[in-house]
């Protein structure tokens, strides 16, 4: 058993590492990107503009390739291409291309100052012009995190990054500049480059490890081992702390419609598995197939509408998970109150799950019914209940106990439909805006908290048919 | 002891303590009752104290320097109105509504989307507001007198009364003990360094956010100083209309809050503005407006209190509490559940809850009121001129004439709108009422397709026409709000009376994200858009051919008129409001004429609200809502 738990743990390490790459795909390709959503450089205009939403990719990584970085191959005549293509200096380049051209400049930084340095010669003063222009961004140096480790050293070093950067800066010229600038701009970026050109080309080493490491998937997962979740690029918070907050409201939600299927499933699967064929068990499948069937928005707005708008009945909130504007309550008002909001978004949750339940439990305890034991407890004179209760039930319930582990991501994740309808806002809500917004790190958070739960979950559920059932040895 | 005998124990004993717990759990809710219900005393006398303005409250303010100066040459105006006409100021009361979404912030400066534009004027300040009864004027804020003599250098005087909120922090732990001023109920004063570093953090390319997208208002900015603790020195480079408005509709914000850590540490010179981004008061709002921060609870509410030591008019309620509702189906449940005091209602909610209302009770009541207002905005259909087809303004006019514009507003949109025949707000003196919109036309549009060489030679029902010995079909797909069905209804109508005209028009609905990559690339014919107008007119940024070649640009049609180029640099450095007026008719009459656009309608908004509050007035400003504007009855509570 242990051994085949160790063994099990084992294998969720590269499970879960392969889970990351695939969502992390995923939501790296997906069409869109963070700025779109009403956030910065959506419509970034001019050199300001343009600066500040390269400080934000860099921030947030965005400017680096998902999981391959291949841009050390970058030749020179590629880099010229981009900066004519860039700057529409040639031929009538199409929006597209423009755009694509000067994400590249943008996004490549480093390994193009290389290659922008012997432009500054170029026969065309234009692409001078632009190469400067571009280097003063590229050659930038970022600073480093000061936020762990030595905080005053990398302040200090900070500071001596800024400094520099603020000089790079000006070594650029407005168009029809004076020859003297230019020249003098030239000579800032060679005497510069002369110093530190060994920074900017790559061994063969070097270039290795940056086509793996510098990457955003590769950065993801180095903050990923100090178990840094990032911060979320809509409200710059840190993610987890965001989900903890979110997680009482899922928890509440869905903590108690598990109880409550359960609690009506069970005895509903048993009643039709000793009534089994009769009206009755046809008229129980019946009911719960229709409403198993009934989708949850469906369910959800119905109730809502029945029973808060007046008519015919204003019983219940029309959702939330508290009142709002109360003034301060005690503990018990408290509860009550959250108890009173729960009451309709827990029935819709509850009116999904309630038909697969009830059909395992059915299915469970009609396998033992026929089993010998239930023969012999008969032909012992035991009572009809008590066969049924004792020696049937127990055993049948197995495979229900069992699914409890598998139900471990959902009482986390929450129901997304649910929260939305009922404007609770707990994990499932806030999944569902992240996605809209692209927020990388939120989604990554969220969905990698559930599947760690799904992993744990389905090794819980193994184990624990060993250790209900003496029949299963994992040894 | 017998088995039985040890079970009956353990039973009894279970009982016992479940009785026990039971009763002490009585007992402890009726405490916690004792405490609540005193801790609610408490505050009420607290707020009465301060009403009084007793014990160190508003009158102990300092009183120089806080008045309007009607200097002549003031370029700030006297206010026209009082904001709350009603005149009732009702202690106690709470204002309820919704908001659709969470802020993603609350620093007004760094908090991205425009709902931040919107909260910052009831918790911050600028130097100046819009006067609600004339908007072209500016009245005093916290500056109470703006003087030029070039409209290059502005000489601002600030007011000496203003005081930044007390910050929403937990006093009691002593880590905020830094945090303390010396004003009244320990307040910081607001000063001119303050005006200084908001215009530090517009120059700091480190800040991203909000401040990025005003950033290009401040292009010209050339320098800016403190002469004194209450005045300011602001110069630009070139005197332009933009720059006054940019610089007074600026929320400011305090350096000693903002440039310093959660422990009261400066933040470092080198990387200020990136800590800015995730400083730890940005999940909290600072600033000097009349409403001061409470709490905000993402995904739940945000909520206000009326400053008690604001230095202008008081709003008519003492909270203000927003709940977050992301769900539009559930407005008018929540306001007829009476959880709200108003709410905005959809075009379609708007049909089924006015229009269809049963013996004119709204939403089944005959207390809900209803109010509407045209908001500033437009909707548009924009034609890419760098298209052969629609490089003809005669087919653009064609566009427009088979697109049943009113016809739609009506049916699809249940008559919440406008249509509308230019760029501007149809309340603001620069539309040109005398430009009537086309009509719906589509033997107009015909002769215009037949006159600009549009035939169906070969009879497959589609217009074609050779250019540069190519033959093009007049066929063309168009970029949609994907997701909004009205917008699915209405493109269905539009391209059945297309096809009647023979243009073959295909519908892509996208989503947002992927349509503005389509729009920034071009990679479109048509695209159905919108523009939110801000009250002072700008035209470069759309119209100008200088943007229509660059990439990512608003100018996405390709629009180039050097007619239009005339005009808009022209209102760019016109300062007189009348030759301004003039400008934008000019303007007008050429858009009609060229058609870049089809104009299409002016929003209508509706709201509902419970006749307890006094009738809701909406600033012509966007965004509309300012509940500086709306107050009570006396005596009455929706909830009662």
């Amino acid at each position: 058993m242990l051994q085949y738990t160790i063994r099990r743990i084992l294998l969720i390490i590269p499970t879960f590492f392969l889970i990351s790459m695939l969502i992390f795909l995923v939501l790296n390709l997906a069409p869109g990107r963070p700025g779109a959503a009403g956030n910065d450089g959506g419509e970034a205009q001019g050199q300001e503009q343009q600066e500040s939403y390269r400080i934000f990719k860099e921030q947030f990584n965005l400017d680096k390739p998902i999981v391959l970085n291949l841009r050390h191959r970058v030749r020179a005549d590629e880099v010229r291409a981009w900066l004519v293509s860039a700057r529409g200096l040639e031929g009538e380049p199409s929006a597209a291309d423009r755009i694509a051209a000067q994400d590249r400049l943008d996004d490549y930084g480093e390994v193009l100052v290389q290659h922008l340095i012997p432009l500054l010669d170029d026969p065309d003063p234009r692409v001078q012009r632009a190469a400067a222009q571009t280097l003063t961004g590229a050659a930038q140096a970022r600073f480093v995190n000061d936020r762990r480790g030595d905080v005053v050293a990398a302040r200090q070093a900070n500071r001596l990054i800024s400094n520099e950067n603020q000089k790079i800066k000006a070594w650029r010229w407005a168009e029809e500049a004076p020859e003297a600038e230019q020249q003098a701009a030239k000579q800032q970026w060679s005497a510069w480059y002369a110093e530190r050109s060994e920074q900017f080309t790559y061994t063969a080493a070097e270039a290795a490890a940056m086509t793996v490491l510098d990457t955003r998937f590769a950065k993801y997962w180095q903050n990923l081992l100090l178990l840094d979740f990032g911060v979320s690029n809509v409200d710059r918070r840190p993610v987890f702390d965001t989900l903890v907050s979110k997680l009482r409201y899922s928890l509440s939600l869905s903590t108690l419609a598990v109880v409550l299927a359960y609690l009506l499933a069970v005895p509903l699967g048993i009643f039709s598995a000793v009534r089994q064929g009769t009206r009755a068990d046809l008229a129980v499948t019946v009911g719960l197939f229709v409403l198993y069937s009934l989708p949850s928005f469906f369910v959800g707005t119905v109730l809502l509408r029945v029973f808060t708008e007046g008519s015919p009945w204003s019983l219940f909130p029309t959702g939330d998970f508290e009142t709002m504007a109360a003034g301060p309550m005690t503990t018990a008002q408290h509860v009550k109150d959250v108890a009173w909001h729960l009451v309709l978004p827990v029935v819709t949750y509850t009116s999904g799950a309630l038909a697969a339940l009830s059909r395992y439990a059915r299915t469970g305890v009609i396998d033992v019914i026929r089993a010998d034991y239930i023969r012999t407890a008969r032909a012992k004179g035991l009572s009809e209940p008590v066969v049924i209760i004792k020696h049937a039930v127990r055993n049948g319930m197995i495979p229900i106990l069992t699914l409890l582990g598998g139900l471990l991501p959902t009482l986390v994740a929450g129901s997304t439909v649910i929260e939305v309808i009922f404007n609770i806002p707990g994990m499932g809500q806030y999944l569902f805006h992240s996605i809209n917004l692209r927020d990388y790190n939120a989604v990554m958070a969220v969905l990698l908290a559930s599947s760690v739960l799904s992993l744990v979950g389905i090794l819980l559920s193994d184990l624990s048919y060993a250790l209900v059932d003496p029949r299963i040895s994992l040894d | 002891m017998s088995k039985t005998g040890q079970s009956g124990l353990l039973w009894v004993s279970i009982g016992l303590l479940i009785t026990l717990n039971l009763f002490n759990s009585c007992q402890l809710d009726n405490l916690e009752q004792r405490a609540v219900e005193d801790s609610q005393r408490l505050k009420e006398l607290e707020a009465a104290l301060q009403r009084g303005g007793g014990g160190g409250g508003p009158a102990a303010a300092p009183r120089q320097n806080t008045a309007f100066d009607a200097d002549p040459n003031n370029l700030l105006r006297a206010p026209t109105r009082k904001l709350v006409t009603a005149g009732t100021v009702v202690p106690g009361q709470t204002l309820r509504m919704l908001i659709g979404q969470d802020p993603y912030g609350l620093n007004p400066l760094i908090a991205p989307g425009a709902d931040i534009h919107e909260y910052s004027g009831y918790f911050g300040s600028s130097l100046a507001r819009r006067d609600v009864g004339s908007p072209d004027h500016y009245i005093p804020d916290l500056a109470l007198k703006v003087e030029t003599d070039d409209r290059l250098t502005f000489r601002i005087s600030l007011r000496q009364d203003a005081y930044w909120h007390k910050p929403m922090v937990d006093w009691a732990s002593g880590r905020y003990a830094w945090m303390r001023g010396d004003g009244p109920d320990e307040r910081r004063k607001f000063t001119a360094d303050d005006v200084i570093f908001t215009l530090e953090i517009v120059q700091n390319p480190q800040v991203a956010g909000r401040v990025s997208s005003i950033r290009s208002y401040f292009e010209k900015l050339e320098s800016f100083r403190a002469i004194d603790e209450n005045t300011v020195e602001v110069r630009f480079k070139e005197a332009q209309y933009t720059n006054l408005p940019s610089l007074l509709d600026l929320t400011i914000l305090p350096r000693w809050l903002y440039q310093f850590d959660e422990d009261g540490k400066p933040l470092d010179a080198a990387t200020w503005g990136l800590k800015l981004n995730e400083h730890w008061y940005n999940q909290k709002a600072m600033g000097t407006g009349p409403f001061t921060f409470v709490a905000w609870e993402p995904g739940v509410r945000l909520e206000f209190a009326r400053d008690p030591y604001y230095y202008g008019e008081a709003p008519g309620y003492d909270r203000l509490m927003m709940s977050v509702v992301k769900d539009q189906n559930a407005m008018p449940r929540k306001l007829k559940a009476k959880e709200l005091d108003f709410t905005y209602i959809q075009p379609e909610q708007y049909k089924t809850e006015v229009m269809d209302a049963k013996d004119g009770k709204l939403l089944g009541s005959e207390h809900i009121k209803q109010t509407d207002f045209d908001m500033l905005n437009y909707f548009y259909i924009a034609w890419n001129a760098d298209k052969p087809q629609f490089a003809d303004k005669r087919v653009r006019r064609a566009m427009t004439l088979a697109f049943n514009r009113q016809g739609i507003v009506d049916k699809v949109f249940f008559g919440q709108g406008k249509v509308t025949s230019g760029p501007f707000g149809q309340q603001t003196a620069c539309y040109d009422q005398a430009i009537a919109p086309l009509p719906f036309d589509l033997a107009a549009a015909k002769a215009l397709l037949d006159e600009a060489g549009w035939r169906d030679g070969d009879g497959d029902g589609v217009r074609e026409k050779e250019i540069n010995g190519e033959t093009v079909p007049l066929r063309f797909t168009m970029l949609t709000f994907g997701g909004s069905s009205e917008y699915e209804t209405l493109t269905s109508i539009y391209r059945e009376d297309l096809l009647q005209i023979g243009v073959q028009m295909v519908p892509v609905p996208l989503e947002w994200s992927a349509m503005l990559k389509r729009m920034e690339e071009r990679e479109f014919d048509a695209y159905t858009g919108a523009w939110v107008l801000s009250w002072e007119i700008d035209l470069m940024q759309i119209w100008h051919s200088r943007e229509a070649d660059r990439p990512k640009s608003s100018n996405r049609i390709g629009f180039r008129n050097p007619e239009a180029d005339r005009v808009a640099e022209a209102l760019r450095v016109e300062f007189d409001e009348a030759k301004r007026v003039e400008l934008c008719h000019e303007f007008h009459k050429i858009v009609h004429e060229e058609q870049p656009y089809t104009f299409f309608y002016q929003r209508t908004r509706t709201a509902l609200y419970w006749d307890s509050m006094n009738d809701l007035e909406f600033s012509p400003i966007p965004p509309h809502r300012d509940v500086r504007l709306f107050s009570f009855q006396q005596e009455a509570s929706p909830a009662g």
